[in-house]
């Protein structure tokens, strides 16, 4: 069994996206939930149900949102317009949809590892001197990795099956938004196209697979690491 | 004026505690029975409680007004609170990058063979010792001490004894044993019934 050039190029595609939502997503995620874990603010719950929206709201209205946000006539699409940016329908827009899907998701992983942080041990930080910057980078950052590593996983995987916001505003154009998931929607339209569904969903669950058995033995070992345990 | 001069109001739901501490001795020891705010006390010193009236004066320094990080102090608390992810080497490390008295102090405490464990490898005196060479190493203005022996044994208790006794170096501690504040030749101060003087 073995993909055409059109569907390797819509896997790959998939992995790219995925990818890129990730990378770009998860520092900000991670900001996102340190502010809701740690800060007070006015409008807080406003703010988290906010980002918790796409998890509740049909993938296709999250899309028409985006390409209403980010249309020639948008908020955020007409000056980028007037730039010469047009972002609905290129591969950046299949990477913007993954991204705001797979945020809460990412949000919600970081949040609950630093709300398991134990503030004595920051306490102990800042007796012996350790400003903010240095708290963060020796302590909190390394002690919620398992956290991050959920949110990357749990964000890449979405990513990777995004479909109803990235058909939405990315469209599904060969090489440039046609991801996988759009890909076997795509051969399911088509009379002959059984077979390469088949071909493609088979990959799908091998990579899905693949992608989780890896994060599972690093989320393993990054507890062993940080459980305090000599080797 | 006292090398140390802690006036503060502690004030917890149900619990208040008038602290009004002046020490010229290089150690002062906070001795009363449990509940009664000496752990507090020394919170409130090392800036980890809100206490807006505090006016806590160390050598003509005034550290109420600091963050904790910028006081220059280091702690032991009751329990070792060591960093989990970290070697017992660079807990103690921690505190402070001179390694220059690190051998010597590991040697004193007993806990050259544990330096490059993990935390969780150690049992409680072990981790008690690691915490207190933490707090012993960082060349601080002032060190408190929560309880520092407990979980130590007989031998281990002394030798934490004569380490502190010949450190030049000013204390705050806590501590439930009459026998230590003695043995330290240090000025006691009574915590008992919401005052602490």
């Amino acid at each position: 069994m073995t993909l055409s050039p059109a569907e390797w190029q819509a896997f790959a595609l998939s992995l790219q996206v995925a990818a890129g939502a990730t990378a770009v997503g998860l520092p900000l995620a991670y900001l996102a939930a340190w502010t809701l874990a740690r800060r007070h603010f006015w409008g807080k719950g406003l703010v988290k149900a906010a980002i918790q929206l796409p998890l509740v709201l049909p993938p296709v209205v999250v899309g028409y949102l985006l390409l209403q946000v980010f249309g020639r006539n948008g908020p955020v699409g007409a000056p980028l317009a007037a730039l010469g940016i047009t972002l609905p329908f290129t591969t950046l827009a299949a990477g913007i949809a993954a991204g705001v899907m797979a945020f809460p998701l990412m949000v919600r992983a970081c949040r609950l590892s630093i709300e398991a942080l134990d503030p004595k041990l920051e306490d102990a930080a800042r007796i012996h001197g350790a400003g903010a910057v240095r708290r963060f980078l020796t302590l909190s950052l390394p002690l919620s990795l398992p956290g991050i590593l959920a949110g990357a996983t749990l964000g890449f995987a979405r990513g990777f099956g995004e479909f109803g916001a990235t058909i939405v505003f990315a469209a599904n154009i060969p090489g440039e938004t046609r991801t996988l998931p759009i890909a076997i929607y795509s051969a399911l339209q088509s009379p002959n196209g059984d077979a390469a569904a088949a071909r493609m969903v088979t990959v799908s669950v091998i990579a899905a697979l693949g992608a989780f058995l890896l994060s599972e033995w690093l989320e393993r070992r990054t507890r062993a690491r940080l459980s305090g345990r000599s080797k | 004026m006292s090398g140390l001069s802690i006036r503060a109001t502690i004030a917890r739901t149900g619990f208040e505690l008038r602290v009004d501490i002046a020490s010229d001795a290089r150690i002062t020891v906070l001795h009363g029975p449990s509940g009664a705010g000496k752990t507090l006390t020394l919170h409130a010193v090392a800036g980890l409680i809100p206490c807006p009236d505090a006016r806590i004066v160390l050598e003509g320094r005034e550290l109420s007004s600091l963050p904790p990080q910028r006081r220059n102090l280091s702690m032991a608390f009751q329990e070792p609170r060591l960093f989990p992810h970290l070697s017992v080497r660079r807990n103690i490390l921690y505190a402070c990058r001179e390694t220059d008295g690190l051998a010597a102090l590991a040697d004193a405490l007993d806990i050259t063979n544990l330096l490059d464990r993990r935390p969780a490898d150690l049992s409680g005196g072990q981790a008690q010792r690691v915490s207190l060479a933490r707090a012993l190493l960082r060349d601080s203005d002032l060190t408190l001490l929560d309880e520092p022996f407990t979980g130590l044994d007989a031998s281990r208790k002394d030798a934490a004894i004569t380490l502190l006794s010949q450190l030049r170096r000013r204390i705050l501690m806590v501590s439930h044993d009459p026998g230590d504040a003695a043995r330290l030749n240090a000025q006691v101060v009574h915590v008992a019934n919401g005052t602490a003087q």
